[in-house]
């Protein structure tokens, strides 16, 4: 199945995606759009990973990004009570959204000078995982083997990673809650 | 790689551009809002574009190291994401407000 034809469309119909949605996130008011077009980038991304013929960084895209965290912002939102208005983005001063374009303006310049022109990536080794190495074994066995024999040192302190930020997580939040139900305490105590 | 950029010959390059078009509007958006939630959107928005250079820089080197990385940055992201948020919510208990630059206290 060949589709190389389509590909560059594919490529220029994903990246105007992303790039759009990317700046709608920064442009729009409400955080809740904000979030809205930020799964869309997230979308769009996996499709541009599928064409990179990457397809467990797409679906793991999708899985973590586009639905485990966008989840956790979504529902952070509505916790923190749009209505009362301290969520929705007052007006950024003019002189700071232009040095701000300015800089990150700036910033595309150089970064592209650098990439654009650096020919050090051409003369380094080549790996064994070539295209023909992923169309034979498929890229979700490469991976696996990989992340399961070479790195499994860094996974499974990733896993330990995971299980602090949970503790971290449950310990903030109890201590503001706890402090809150003392304070209900001594209130009843008062009358 | 620069005399490789024709348009309807996708390479390396257009990948390389994309990623870094998409970091800078994550820096614009970090730089020009005051929302610290709309903060965290945007540095989504950069580390999901360093996912992208990974990815593509690893398909260009014939290997899966980056895309080893990218998997441990999305757990780290994942962490990250969690902390961040309930810093946000027991910030907004206390102060009633996400605005960055009313939170000034550690200013000297």
């Amino acid at each position: 199945m060949e589709l190389t034809f389509i590909k560059p469309f594919m490529f220029y119909f994903f990246a105007s995606l992303t790039t759009g949605s990317a700046l709608m996130v920064v442009i729009i008011r409400n955080p809740l759009y904000s979030a809205a077009m930020l799964v869309l980038t997230f979308f769009s991304l996996a499709g541009i990973y599928v064409l990179l013929n990457s397809e467990i960084i797409a679906v793991l895209q999708v899985f973590v990004y586009a639905g485990a965290i966008m989840v956790l912002v979504t529902f952070v939102i509505m916790l923190l009570n749009l209505r009362s208005g301290a969520l929705i983005n007052k007006p950024t001063h003019i002189i700071r959204s232009v040095v701000a374009v300015i800089f990150s303006f700036l910033l595309f310049i150089c970064l592209i000078s650098i990439f654009v022109s650096g020919n050090q990536v051409e003369n380094a080794p080549k790996g064994v995982i070539t295209a023909a190495a992923i169309e034979s074994e498929g890229s979700f066995q490469l991976f696996s083997r990989a992340l399961f024999s070479e790195y499994l040192l860094p996974f499974e302190l990733v896993s330990l990673l995971l299980t602090v930020a949970v503790i971290g997580v449950v310990v903030l939040i109890r201590g503001i809650s706890g402090a809150e139900e003392n304070k209900q305490a001594k209130k009843g105590q008062g009358r | 790689m620069p005399e490789s950029l024709h348009i309807f010959q996708i390479t390396e390059t257009h990948y390389i551009v994309l990623s870094v078009i998409l970091f800078c509007i994550g820096t614009a958006g970090v730089l020009i809002r005051r929302n610290a939630l709309v903060i965290f959107l945007c540095i989504e928005i950069m580390l999901n574009a360093v996912n992208l250079a990974l990815v593509t820089f690893s398909r260009h080197m014939d290997q899966n190291r980056g895309e080893v990385f990218v998997f441990f940055v999305m757990a780290v992201a994942a962490a990250e994401s969690a902390i961040g948020l309930s810093l946000l919510i027991v910030l907004h208990r206390q102060k009633k407000t996400v605005d960055v630059d009313e939170i000034n206290t550690l200013k000297g």
